[in-house]
C-alpha cells in the first residue's frame, strides 16, 4: 500500500487549487464548530466562578439577570439606584450578618470604577468561597486613595503610588474626566479571574466627592480643589447595589420577600445562584442554535469537498487506467481516494484548529474588555477532541462515495477509456 | 478450577449485591414536608391542609413559629423538593436550599424555616433545570445558629440526588 | 529471434469473448501463438477487436470461451487480484498517448512498475534511479530532459519515457498499443528501432498493435486481426 500514499500525495499536489479549497472549507467549518464550543464553555465558567458566599444582592427594581449582570459582572447598567436610607435599614436588619454597598457608574481608561467600603475587602468571596487578597499594599483609607484589580495594574503599568484620573460615566473622554482630582494607588489585588481584576475600587465618599460640581450632569467648572474636598465630609446619598450575607441561610426567602415588598422604595433582591441559573437558561437557547448552525456548516464544507473529489474523478480516469496498466488493483484505486478524502479532512482540521487559536489569541483581550468573558488559551478538552474526531470520521466516510465510483470505473474501464 | 483471583471477584460481587439490601435494612425515612413540622404547629393549617391565608393586605410575614423536630436529628431520610442553588460552578451545584415548591408565589408567605433544608453535597451534583423536582437522600441534622434571635433549622449532608418520580 | 522447443509465450486456443450486455461475441480467435523473443506486428484498423484482444492478454477481462495462456499461466485460472499482479510482474504496456502521470517526475514515471511489482524490482540490480537513467539513455533521451517536468516533453520524448517504463525490470512480454500513431512520420521508424533493440536486449517478446501498414516491414512476423478474428468488424 505504500506506493498509494506517495501517489495520493503527489496526485493531490498536482490539483493544488482544488485541494487547498477543500482544506479551507473544512478548516473554516472547524473554526466555527470549535469556536462556538469554546465561547460557550468559557463564558459559562467565567460567570460561574465570579461570586460565592453571598446570600442576596439588592438593587433598584430590575429583572434578576440584569441586576446580576451589572452588580457582579459589571456588564450593562443599573436603571435605578438605592437610597442610602434603605441600605442602612437593611444592613442593620437582624437577619443580616454583613453588607457590602457598591456604587457603579464611573470609569478609568475602560475599566469600571466601583465605590465601596471596607466590608468589600473583608466579606466578598469568589470561586469556591475564596477571599480577596492583596498582592501589594492594603485597602484605601484616605478620600483619594484607590485599590486596583490585578489586570488594571498589569495593563496600565500601575504600582503603589501611581496617580490616576477617573472619568464620569463609562467612556473616558477628556471633557468628562475629573482632571484635577487624581487618585493614588495604595493597593493592588491578587488575580481572581473575575471582573474584580478589571475594577478600580474607591471609597463611597470618593464617588460623592468627585461629583461635586457635576450635579447637573456636566462639568460646570466649579469643581473644588482636592484639599478643599478633603476637609468636607461626604455622606453617600445613593448607591447602586448591596450584597448581603445572612446569619442563617434559612432566612433568605423571608428577607428577600421583605425587600421585594418594601414600601419606601422599589427594590429587587435576588439569590445569585438562582439568577445565574436563569442566565444559563437564556444562554442555552443561543448555544443550541449556534451548535446547530456550526453542524450545518461542517456538513456543507464536507459536501463541498465531496463535490470537488467527484468532479476530479472524470479527469483522473486516464490516471487510473495508467495505474491499472502498471498493476494497481481496483482496491488500490479505492484506497487512493479514501486516503485523499481523509488527508484533506485531516489537514483541514489541523489548519482550522491552529487558525482558531490564532484568532483567540488576537481577539481575547477585546472580548474581555467588551463582554467580560475570559477566553483563555487552553488545550483542547476531550469533548472538543471528540468533535474533531467526528469531523474526521465524516470526511473519511464521505470519501467512500468517490472511492466506490472510481473502483467501479477502474474495473470497467480497464486500460481503455470510454469517454 | 477456582483460582484465588476468581474467588476474590466472586466475593466482591456477592458483597456488592448485599450492600443495597443492607442499606434498606437501615431506616431510610421517606419524608413529606409536613413531617418536618412538629405536631403542635400543624394546627396552623386548616382542615384541607391549606395554610390559613390572610388577605388583609399586609405583607405576608414569615410565620414566627417554625420550630423543628429534634428527634429527626441524625436520621437518614429521603425527601423530594426543588433546588435553590447557592454554591457550585458551571457544571455542578455543591450547596443548595431544598424547598417544597417552585417559584416565589406571592399569595402565600415564603416557606418558614422548618420547610427549608440547607443541603450540602460533597463533589456536587449537576442540576439541569430548576423546574424539575428531585429527591434528596442523606443524613438530616438539626442545627442552631446563635444571633439576636436563636435560630434552629434543618441541614443535610446529602449522599444522593435523583430525579423525582411519582 | 525464434527459439524452438520452448513453449509459446502467448497462446490463444478457441477463444471467444462477448462483452456483458452484448448478444454476440466481439472476438473469436481459434488459434494464436507467439514464441519467445518474437516481434509480432498485429495489423488492424480500429473496430476489429484490438482493444478486446489486448484486454484479454493483459488479464483485464477473461474469456467467455476458450483459453488464454501467458507464460504457461492460464489467465482464467487466476482471480482478478492475481491477474493484476501477474500483469504487474510480467507485462510492460505502452499506450498510444498520455502514458505518463503528470504529477510524477520522469524518473518516477519510469520506476513506477517496480513500485507495484516486487518481481520486477528484483530484476533490477542496484539502484532503481540509475537503471532508469540508463534505459532512458539507450532510448536517446538526454540527461537534461530527464529533469524536466513531464508536461514539458514532446510527444516523441514522452513515448520514449513510456518505453523505458515498459522495459524496466525486464518483463517477459511487452505490449505496445499504437505507440507511434501520435508521432510524426520521421520519428516513427526511429522509435520502433530503438524499441526493438531494447526488447532484444531484455530478451522479451513484443506484441506491437497498429493500423499503419507501412511499419510492417520492421517486424519479423505479422498477423492481420481482421482475418484472425472470426467475428469481423463489430465492437
Amino acid at each position: 500500500m505504500s506506493p498509494t500514499l506517495s501517489l495520493a500525495w503527489k496526485s493531490a499536489r498536482n490539483r493544488k487549487v482544488t485541494a487547498i479549497l477543500s482544506i479551507l472549507t473544512v478548516a473554516i467549518s472547524v473554526i466555527l464548530l470549535l469556536g462556538v464550543e469554546r465561547i460557550r464553555t468559557q463564558a459559562k465558567s467565567s460567570f460561574a466562578n465570579t461570586i460565592s458566599g453571598t446570600d442576596l444582592i439588592v438593587g433598584g427594581r430590575s429583572g434578576q439577570v440584569n441586576l446580576l449582570l451589572y452588580s457582579v459582572f459589571r456588564i450593562g447598567n443599573a436603571t435605578n439606584n438605592i437610597d442610602w436610607k434603605s441600605y442602612q435599614e437593611f444592613s442593620q436588619h437582624r437577619a443580616v450578618e454583613w453588607a457590602i454597598p457598591i456604587s457603579l457608574g464611573d470609569s478609568h481608561k475602560g475599566f469600571r470604577v466601583m465605590g465601596t467600603n471596607h466590608s468589600y475587602f473583608e466579606h466578598y468571596r469568589y470561586g469556591q468561597k475564596q477571599n480577596l487578597t492583596f498582592s501589594q499594599g492594603a485597602k484605601f483609607d484616605g478620600l483619594f486613595e484607590t485599590v486596583v484589580g490585578a489586570d488594571v495594574a498589569k495593563q496600565l503599568g500601575y504600582k503603589i503610588g501611581s496617580e490616576i484620573i477617573i472619568a464620569h460615566g463609562i467612556s473616558d473622554v477628556g471633557f468628562s474626566r475629573h482632571d484635577n482630582l487624581p487618585f493614588k494607588v495604595v493597593g493592588i489585588l491578587a488575580p481572581t479571574g473575575t471582573p474584580v481584576d478589571k475594577t478600580v475600587h474607591v471609597s463611597l465618599q470618593a464617588i460623592e466627592a468627585i461629583h461635586v460640581g457635576w450635579e447637573s450632569g456636566a462639568n460646570l467648572g466649579n469643581t473644588p480643589e482636592a484639599h478643599q474636598l478633603n476637609a468636607m465630609d461626604f455622606q453617600p446619598k445613593q448607591i447602586t447595589a448591596v450584597m448581603l450575607g445572612l446569619k442563617s441561610k434559612l432566612q433568605t426567602f423571608a428577607l428577600q420577600r421583605q425587600i421585594n415588598t418594601y414600601t419606601k422604595e422599589p427594590l429587587s433582591a435576588i439569590l445569585p445562584g438562582v439568577a445565574l441559573h436563569e442566565l444559563w437558561g437564556m444562554m442555552s437557547v443561543a448555544e443550541q442554535a449556534l451548535m446547530a448552525v456550526s453542524g450545518f456548516v461542517v456538513i456543507a464544507g464536507l459536501l463541498g469537498m465531496l463535490s470537488s473529489l467527484l468532479t476530479s474523478l472524470q479527469e483522473r480516469r486516464r490516471e487510473m487506467a495508467i495505474l491499472r496498466a502498471m498493476g494497481a488493483r481496483p482496491k488500490h484505486v479505492f484506497s487512493l481516494l479514501i486516503l485523499e478524502a481523509s488527508s484533506l479532512t485531516f489537514i483541514g482540521i489541523i489548519a482550522g484548529t491552529l487558525a482558531l487559536y490564532l484568532i483567540l489569541t488576537l481577539a481575547s483581550p477585546i472580548i474581555q474588555q467588551s463582554y467580560g468573558i475570559n477566553l483563555s488559551i487552553i488545550t483542547l478538552s476531550s469533548y472538543e477532541l471528540s468533535l474533531l474526531g467526528l469531523v474526521q470520521l465524516a470526511g473519511t466516510v464521505i470519501g467512500f462515495i468517490p472511492a466506490l465510483r472510481a473502483y467501479k470505473q477502474s474495473l470497467s474501464d480497464g486500460m481503455t477509456i470510454r469517454v | 478450577m477456582m483460582k484465588t483471583k476468581h474467588i476474590l471477584i466472586l466475593l466482591v460481587a456477592m458483597m456488592s449485591f448485599s450492600l443495597p439490601s443492607y442499606a434498606k435494612q437501615e431506616d431510610v425515612l421517606k419524608l413529606d414536608w409536613i413531617d418536618l413540622i412538629p405536631e403542635a404547629e400543624r394546627n396552623q393549617f386548616d382542615k384541607q391542609g391549606m395554610p390559613a391565608i390572610n388577605h388583609s393586605g399586609d405583607v405576608m410575614m414569615q410565620s414566627k413559629l417554625g420550630s423543628v423536630r429534634p428527634e429527626l436529628n441524625g436520621s437518614t431520610v429521603k425527601i423530594p423538593g426543588f433546588v435553590i442553588p447557592l454554591e457550585g460552578n458551571e457544571n455542578i451545584v455543591t450547596e443548595f436550599l431544598l424547598v417544597p415548591y417552585f417559584g416565589a408565589c406571592i399569595h402565600v408567605p415564603p416557606p418558614p424555616p422548618n420547610q427549608i433544608v440547607h443541603v450540602k453535597i460533597k463533589n456536587g451534583v449537576p442540576i439541569e433545570s430548576l423546574y424539575d423536582a428531585i429527591t434528596v437522600t442523606g443524613i438530616i441534622k438539626v442545627e442552631t445558629w446563635s444571633g439576636e434571635l436563636a435560630q434552629t433549622g434543618y441541614t443535610m449532608q446529602a449522599v444522593g440526588v435523583a430525579p423525582f418520580e411519582l | 529471434m525464434k527459439t524452438n522447443n520452448q513453449p509459446p509465450v502467448i497462446e490463444l486456443s478457441q477463444v471467444s469473448f462477448t462483452w456483458p450486455g452484448n448478444d454476440s461475441p466481439t472476438l473469436a480467435i481459434p488459434q494464436l501463438h507467439v514464441n519467445q523473443g518474437e516481434h509480432l506486428f498485429v495489423k488492424g484498423p480500429s473496430g476489429c477487436g484490438k482493444s478486446t484482444l489486448l484486454s484479454l492478454l493483459t488479464g483485464i477481462n477473461t474469456v467467455t470461451k476458450g483459453k488464454v495462456t501467458v507464460l504457461n499461466q492460464c489467465l482464467s485460472d487466476l482471480p482478478g487480484n492475481q491477474r493484476d499482479k501477474f500483469r504487474a510482474d510480467h507485462i510492460g504496456y505502452i499506450f498510444q498517448q498520455f502514458n505518463l502521470l503528470p504529477y510524477l517526475s520522469v524518473i518516477e514515471n519510469v520506476t513506477l512498475p517496480c513500485q507495484f511489482s516486487k518481481q520486477r524490482r528484483s530484476q533490477v540490480s542496484g539502484d532503481l534511479q540509475t537503471e532508469a537513467k540508463a534505459l532512458l539513455n539507450k532510448l536517446h533521451l538526454s540527461e537534461s530532459l530527464m529533469n524536466k517536468p513531464v508536461v514539458e516533453l514532446s510527444i516523441g520524448q514522452q513515448q520514449r519515457v513510456a518505453a523505458a517504463r515498459a522495459l524496466i525490470g525486464k518483463p517477459k512480454v511487452i505490449i505496445a498499443d499504437e505507440p507511434t500513431s501520435s508521432l510524426d512520420h520521421d520519428n516513427r521508424t526511429a522509435f520502433i528501432e530503438l524499441l526493438l533493440d531494447q526488447v532484444n536486449h531484455a530478451q522479451s517478446t513484443l506484441l506491437f498493435v497498429s493500423h499503419d501498414p507501412t511499419l510492417e516491414p520492421l517486424f519479423d512476423r505479422s498477423i492481420d486481426l481482421r482475418s484472425l478474428n472470426q467475428v469481423g468488424g463489430e465492437q
